[in-house]
């Protein structure tokens, strides 16, 4: 199996930890992923906010690149999964539209046909790879642990193919299968206040604080994520949120990537777990404690 | 985040039908939205009011004071002249073009991502990618100004 592989921005800067753990799980599980050659920025959600067209010309040069190596692009963080979808739907769906895009991107030398698909690596894993893979190659090191699915918004809005809108269950399917107890978890899809972390803080802290809140009352050791941005917002601002809530939020939040490479057996540094704000360290201990006993 | 807008999306369109514009946009509701898309997959009716608010934002973006639309002028031109997100780039000019003096609460928790290996501070130079971006941006402002 072999993927095109777009990392996007963060997964080389503030989420390195989920590019070395995609890295090490997909190479355990032998996928190739092809990282594609001179990518750009997909511009998230912040250039609609300045230009519709130019939101959707800027990830569409990702795409033409992708599609000269005739393979489906693999695509880590939920942003850039969502916002590389929605040029390749505007392009595909609205013939004016197109027009517009091949016209801006033979600006800069470049053709796109619309014959590449966009997938997320968490459906790549639970579909074209399999539960029954990942089975083989899980150990028990999980088993006596507790972790709720946090897919955040962007994984599955707008309406995609390969998640439910508000209840997807694929991540909650994955942790089950590397031996988790995966509670209930009535805000897997809710907003983590995304960028306005930056910008409206306490509105931000608000939503991150329901999410911890739910995760503490249902017993989760740690919250698995699929998205850099909930993970640094779910995360590091932990210590905000209790300021201003007054809980004692103190849980680790940790990449499905990392969790399949503890399960796989991977040594942790190798998935990035040395470099976490909340550190997973207490569950790594209590894990070897009971491989010993 | 309808909560905390000051006219909820379904209010912001009967605005909108009564020709409320300066209204609408005046009220800043526009930037609370974090485009997590929850309106577009529930409405009854199919209308994304995520694109709605989106449009609301780009006919405010350059002139609103609000700190959201800071930062994506700010995001949109480290993209720009990057070709990629540069994070450091990115909050520095945010903070010189919001508040300067935030960098001090935000210091402690840089040097934080920063021990972890988690901050690129030396990736100062644009990417490869840079120059077709900003073409593509260009000329795609250069068509929405034609049609």
């Amino acid at each position: 199996m072999r993927y095109a592989f777009y990392p996007g921005c963060t997964l080389h800067g503030t989420s390195k930890e989920y590019y070395e753990s995609t890295r090490q799980v997909f190479r355990a599980l032998g996928v190739e992923l092809e990282e594609i050659r001179d990518w750009n920025c997909c511009g998230a959600t912040a250039l609609a906010a300045a230009s519709d067209l130019g939101s959707l010309v800027v990830p569409l040069r990702n795409l033409a690149i992708a599609e000269e190596t005739k393979l489906e692009l693999a695509v880590a963080c939920n942003c850039c999964f969502m916002t590389l979808r929605r040029s390749l739907e505007a392009f595909r769906g609205d013939p004016a539209r197109r027009a517009q895009m091949e016209s801006a991107l033979a600006a800069v030398g470049r053709h796109f046909a619309g014959k590449v698909e966009v997938r997320h690596i968490l459906d790549i894993l639970v579909n074209d790879v399999g539960l029954p893979e990942v089975e083989r190659l899980a150990g028990d090191a999980l088993k006596n642990y507790k972790s709720v699915p946090y897919y955040g918004c962007q994984i599955s809005r707008p309406k995609n193919p390969y998640f439910g809108t508000e209840l997807p269950d694929q991540l909650d399917d994955l942790l089950r299968a590397v031996g988790l107890d995966v509670p209930q978890f009535d805000r897997k899809t809710k907003c983590c206040g995304a960028a306005l972390m930056t910008s409206h803080e306490g509105a931000a802290l608000d939503l991150v604080a329901e999410i911890l809140d739910e995760a503490h009352r249902r017993g989760a050791d740690f919250i698995t994520v699929t998205c850099p941005m909930c993970q640094l917002n779910v995360e590091a601002y932990q210590g905000k949120v209790n300021a201003r809530h007054g809980t004692r939020h103190r849980i680790p939040v940790l990449y499905f990537t990392q969790v399949l490479g503890l399960a796989f057996d991977i040594a942790p540094l190798r998935l990035g777990l040395g470099r976490h704000m909340v550190s997973p360290k207490g569950l790594l201990v209590r894990r070897q404690k009971e491989a010993v006993q | 985040m309808s909560a905390r807008m000051r006219y909820t999306p379904r209010r912001l369109v009967e605005m909108m039908r009564a020709g409320m514009e300066r209204e609408v946009l005046a009220s800043g509701a526009q930037w609370y939205c974090a485009t997590c898309y929850s309106c577009a997959v529930r409405c009854p009716r199919g209308i994304n009011v995520t694109n709605v608010m989106g449009a609301l934002k780009r006919m405010t973006l350059q002139r609103s004071g609000d700190r959201a639309a800071a930062f994506y002028r700010t995001f949109g031109w480290v993209t720009r002249t990057f070709g990629r997100l540069q994070e450091v780039a990115l909050m520095g000019l945010y903070m010189v073009r919001t508040n300067p003096f935030a960098a001090f609460g935000y210091a402690p928790f840089g040097v934080k991502l920063f021990l972890r290996g988690r901050l690129n501070v030396l990736d100062v130079f644009p990417k490869r990618s840079a120059r077709e971006v900003a073409t593509l941006w260009r000329k795609a402002k250069e068509l929405e100004g034609a049609s």
